[in-house]
């Protein structure tokens, strides 16, 4: 098959499962008994004529095809539909928590690169280093961000008083950056190791050629393109530590958003918020794919 | 005086193990030098103690001399043996494909290796191109641009050679350049270093496993056994008086048998037009289109051609491990189809008897398999017979396979294979990953066995001295057509085909010519 | 890997229990015990108690007394007799989810494998599809649809990190049926289904028992994360999750509501995780058996 084409399956895998996760989440929180009427409902005095009233103005009156084709057709055209709850444009709504989201994913991931990166090239060059990344590692496998992130709370606006912490964006970075940290920098480490002993960097240094270019010109990508396999993990651990992270420190990002609209069977909210971090972690596999391709002609 | 001079060498590896305890040897400028022994010997080792190459470790001594051009190598600090590493010393590697940068292109790596021996800028693409010719490889936009995986192990190892010589130096380390390769390129690679001795008056210590080998190329032969030199003296006295237990064994190893004229006796094994194709993505790959051959019984065939021709995918369809897109084969009227019935006749010896051996399982249950899968009875009885004949220990019985040594999994995997009594073994490769004596031991083994038990042998190798050892006839395939078929010393001595010949030119000389012959490398040259 | 799982003559004169200990190693022995500990408690559970979980037994919000070793919380209830039902919720919707997502994914993975055609393909391409998503995701949306309750928690974290157990079956069989053993036992005539259980599956033990040592801390913690979000097991039970999320309401006045349930979390899933870590150091498949 040629490479286009490849690359080209690659992408349609991913964006058959983003039609896919879209379309199970639709039917899914269609066909389970209640929805946000019930809610409603049961929050404060509505007549069943009332209830009545409100499902058709809402369309949950049709069955699930219809809303799904509906839904659809709108989506398409970029329109999300209107929340339940607060009668605000679902797209407008996610447009405001996007940007904390991103950030908090974005420096996270920054920290935990350099982060993981520095401790295995130092760990390479300074042996006696190693148990540092063999810590980090430990920590990254024992200890979940969630617990992290509640000691964190705890010790910085409890017993620091750094108020508000809720809200303050550097630690839960920094609590995902250590995460991620931990879980690059010790294979990346013993994949240096590995690779400072091979063949082919022992005929580097039989030509003469210098420590500096060895190490960042033939040792680092050569281990990077060993370690990208683990991106996908990685993304995952990052998605799922940043929605933890913002309802842990109250920031309006993405996963509060869903969860609020979880709470409140507000469905295009969930439907929406869904979507668009399914479509961030598949634009995430797609860019390790790439980013793979680029670096090891062997891929391609 | 100039060129290379070890004095008492010594290597203490961490461990503390003593790799080499005093190697002395010499090389002037424009001779070779070969440097042979088994693997473990502390060739390599030496090779890379010489050019400062091992990694360094706590517990790592190195102590002696090594004086280039009078100047103690040991004595230098990093930074001046940087100086000496590429412009003074050029290596050339066991493994080709292992001795490139896989994510750099070719002309990235020769331009860095020039810069870094101190090319100017400005003439870097012309020095390249010269390397490449001088190496053999034409210099073009698209060799520069290629990947190390897009290129043949000959052109790896002609890359990895032009690399080494970048800066001129006026002596070579290498480390079995050709033992990766396939026969007829690893005899153009030798012709290739000879001629670079020849041409640059360039030092050439040559390490090889192989004895021949290095005796065809060297002016003088060092033996090394256990960290020390043994043998040492032009080839022509090691080779015909052998002094010391090693060097004569290697020898002797290095003579294999030759077997029998073949004889006219009725077929038992016949395969006729056989085909077979894999599917590769969409499209389908022919591996073997219309080849024919017959077996008799007691009789040994020689499958031979280099790594891609098709053997191994015949010696599967032979086993009943895939099916022929078409084609037949027959055993005196069954077919392959039925896999427990046909395994009852056919048994194939896989390459690698490691792999080929279940790790969890110990050497009795592999060779209780057999009895379990076709519920046969006296398993004990007939399991001591068979390690008899193969010469197996029966103390062996309770290791796992990584606990045996190569030689005694080989013997267990064709135990295994003959407790079914079959009439037909397919060896493929047999010998390859054994050592000389071994590989002796193991061609002696099967051909007692097809003589004993009238067993057909079907046998493939890439290796026309080992096939000619045991199998009166050979067939020779290339791009999964027979090429050329016929008794194997009419076929070794008269190829009718080029491909043949090439694979019978890459065989080193015997051993008998080579006492006579001039070296064609001396200085004088 | 035959060496790594029998015991040399050595190990078996100290007996099973000094074995197991050179087995794990340092901290798979402080993992064991913690598990161990946690697992009593768990079945234990109310017999430990020494209050009702449910009902008051003194002043809001008190601090930790000889009485009452963790304190009470909000609405003067027994932390610590709370934090007992909770490690009993957890371990149990741990163990359950983790084992419905290992007969999920390995099961329908290998016989998937063991078909193949195109049908199957499809299946475990979507799965290896659906382990790139963060299980929280996966779990929440679950969640949203099938509802919150014990059952559907448990239910909604097995459909989870079921995908995780699909590849690591699907990997190993692959591996196993491409080994040369293989070849070799289906040269000498073996059968298909005896290459599977003879062979294959053995060597396919180790990683998926791996998998689940590893994957149980993290079912816990998403247990809790869920209870925490308020969408977990059953709403009025004190699970960790819950507890924490009650604590962080006092987090200034009585921070010894959140810190007890945190540590119990921390703790368990350090122990779980470490025991994970030192089986999966042990029956690593690129381990040479020896």
């Amino acid at each position: 098959m040629s490479r286009a084409g490849r690359i080209g399956g690659v992408a349609l895998r991913q964006v058959l499962l983003l039609l896919g996760i879209t379309v199970a989440v639709f039917v899914l929180l269609r066909v389970v008994p209640g929805d946000a009427v019930d809610v409603m409902a049961s929050e404060g005095d509505i007549t069943v004529a009332q209830e009545d009233l409100l499902r058709r103005m809402l369309g949950l009156d049709i069955g699930w095809p219809g809303q799904l084709l509906a839904w659809g057709s709108d989506a398409l055209m970029g329109d999300l539909g209107t929340s339940l709850r607060y009668g605000q444009p679902v797209s407008d709504m996610v447009w405001a928590a996007l940007p904390v989201t991103l950030g908090l994913a974005a420096a996270g991931l920054a920290i935990g690169l350099a982060l993981g990166v520095a401790l295995a090239l130092l760990a390479m060059l300074r042996p006696g280093l190693a148990a540092l990344v063999d810590a980090l590692n430990v920590w990254s496998i024992v200890m979940p961000t969630f617990c992290v992130g509640l000691a964190g709370i705890l010790v910085f606006s409890v017993w620091l008083g750094w108020l508000p912490s809720l809200g303050h964006g550097l630690v839960p970075a920094a609590i995902i950056g250590l995460d991620i940290g931990g879980q690059i920098a010790k294979p990346l480490m013993e994949d240096l190791r590995e690779t400072a002993e091979a063949r082919f960097v022992t005929a580097l240094r039989s030509r003469g050629v210098r420590r500096g270019a060895l190490v960042w010109r033939h040792l680092l990508p050569n281990s990077l393109t060993a370690v990208l396999p683990l991106a996908g993990l990685i993304v995952a651990g990052l998605v799922g530590g940043t929605l933890t992270m913002e309802v842990l420190f109250g920031l309006p990002g993405l996963g509060a958003l869903l969860l609020d609209a979880i709470l409140g069977r507000d469905y295009p909210v969930v439907q929406a918020a869904i979507l668009v971090l399914s479509a961030a972690v598949i634009a995430a596999n797609l860019a390790t794919e790439a980013m793979q391709r680029a670096l090891d002609p062997r891929v391609r | 005086m100039s060129g290379l001079l070890v004095r008492d060498l010594r290597v203490t590896l961490p461990g503390p193990v003593e790799a080499v305890r005093g190697l002395s040897l010499a090389v002037p400028p424009g001779s070779v030098v070969g440097l042979v022994g088994a693997s473990g010997c502390g060739k390599s080792v030496s090779l890379l103690a010489i050019a400062r190459l091992l990694p360094k470790r706590r517990g790592l001594v190195v102590s002696g001399e090594v004086l280039l051009d009078g100047r103690d190598l040991l004595a230098l600090d990093e930074v001046a043996m940087r100086g000496v590493r590429g412009r003074r010393i050029g290596v050339v590697f066991q493994d080709p494909a292992a001795a490139l940068d896989p994510l750099m292109t070719i002309g990235a790596q020769l331009d860095e290796a020039l810069a870094a021996n101190g090319a100017a800028p400005a003439g870097i693409a012309g020095r390249a191109q010269a390397l490449l010719e001088e190496v053999g490889l034409q210099d073009t936009p698209r060799l520069r641009a290629a990947w190390p995986h897009e290129l043949s192990g000959g052109q790896q190892q002609r890359v990895v050679i032009a690399l080494a010589l970048a800066g001129d130096p006026s002596l070579l380390l290498a480390d079995e350049p050709t033992t990766a390769l396939d026969p007829t390129v690893q005899a153009q690679v030798l012709r290739l270093l000879r001629d670079l001795v020849a041409r640059r008056g360039m030092g050439l210590l040559l390490v090889s496993h192989d004895l021949p080998l290095v005796a065809g190329q060297a002016s003088e032969v060092l033996v090394m056994h256990r960290g020390t030199v043994v043998d040492a003296g032009p080839p022509r006295a090691v080779l015909g008086t052998p002094r010391h237990p090693v060097s004569r064994a290697m020898v002797e190893a290095a003579q294999l048998a030759r077997a029998p004229a073949p004889r006219a006796a009725p077929a038992r094994l016949r395969v006729q037009a056989l085909r077979i194709a894999y599917r590769r993505g969409t499209h389908v790959v022919n591996a073997v289109q219309g080849v024919e051959f017959e077996i008799a019984a007691g009789e040994a065939l020689g499958l031979v051609g280099e790594s891609g021709s098709g053997k191994s995918s015949i010696a599967r369809a032979v086993a009943g491990l895939v099916a022929p897109l078409s084609g037949s084969i027959d055993l005196d009227g069954a077919r392959p189809g039925d896999p427990r019935a046909w395994a009852r006749r056919c048994q194939l010896v896989a390459q690698d008897p490691l792999g080929a051996l279940n790790p969890r399982h110990t050497a009795r249950r592999a060779l209780e398999e057999p009895f379990r899968i076709h519920r046969l009875p006296d398993a004990e009885a007939r399991i001591a017979a068979v390690l008899a004949e193969v010469g197996l220990d029966a103390a062996l019985l309770g290791r796992y396979p990584t606990q045996l040594s190569g030689g005694q999994r080989q013997r267990l995997c064709i135990a295994r294979a003959l407790l079914l009594d079959p009439a037909v073994l397919v060896c493929d490769e047999p010998v390859t990953a054994l050592d000389a004596a071994l590989r002796r031991q193991v061609l002696e083994l099967l051909a007692a066995l097809c003589a004993q038990r009238g067993l057909a042998l079907l046998m493939i190798s890439h290796d026309f001295a080992a096939v000619r050892a045991i199998c009166p006839r050979v067939v020779v395939l290339d791009a999964g057509v027979v090429i050329e078929s016929g008794p194997a010393e009419e076929v070794m001595r008269a190829p009718r085909h080029a491909r043949t010949a090439a694979l019978v030119a890459a065989l080193p000389p015997p051993l008998a010519a080579l006492g006579n012959r001039r070296c064609t490398t001396h200085p004088s040259a | 890997m035959a060496g790594a799982l029998s015991a040399t003559p050595a190990d078996r004169a100290r007996g099973l229990g000094g074995w197991l200990a050179a087995w794990l190693g340092g901290w798979g022995q402080l993992g064991l015990a913690i598990t161990v500990l946690a697992v009593a408690v768990a079945l234990l559970g109310p017999a430990l108690s020494p209050f009702d979980p449910l009902a008051p037994s003194g002043r809001r919000l008190q601090p930790p007394t000889a009485e009452h070793w963790l304190g009470l919380d909000a609405l003067g209830r027994d932390v610590l007799s709370r934090l007992i039902t909770g490690t009993q919720i957890s371990i149990a919707v741990g163990i359950a989810a983790t084992l419905l997502a290992f007969a999920l994914g390995a099961g329908i993975g290998l016989l998937a494998c063991a078909i193949g055609g195109p049908v199957a393909g499809l299946f475990l391409g979507a799965m290896d599809l659906l382990r790139t998503l963060p299980s929280i995701l996966l779990a929440l949306v679950l969640v949203a649809a099938i509802g919150t309750g014990t059952g559907p928690v448990t239910f909604a974290l097995g459909l989870a990190f079921a995908p995780v157990f699909a590849r690591v079956a699907r990997a190993g069989y692959l591996r196993e049926m491409g080994a040369g053993y293989v070849t070799a036992a289906r040269g000498l005539g073996a059968s298909r289904v005896r290459l599977v259980l003879v062979h294959a599956a053995p060597n396919l033990v180790g990683p998926l028992l791996t998998q689940a040592a590893i994957i149980l801390p993290r079912v816990i913690t998403k247990e809790a994360v869920l209870s925490f979000f308020g969408v977990g097991a059953a709403p009025e039970a004190p699970t960790w999750g819950r507890l924490i999320a009650e604590g962080t309401r006092f987090v200034e006045r009585a921070p010894h509501l959140v810190l007890a349930p945190v540590l119990a979390l921390a703790v368990v899933t350090l122990g779980l995780s470490l025991l994970g870590d030192a089986t999966r150091r042990r029956l690593d498949p690129n381990r040479v058996a020896g």
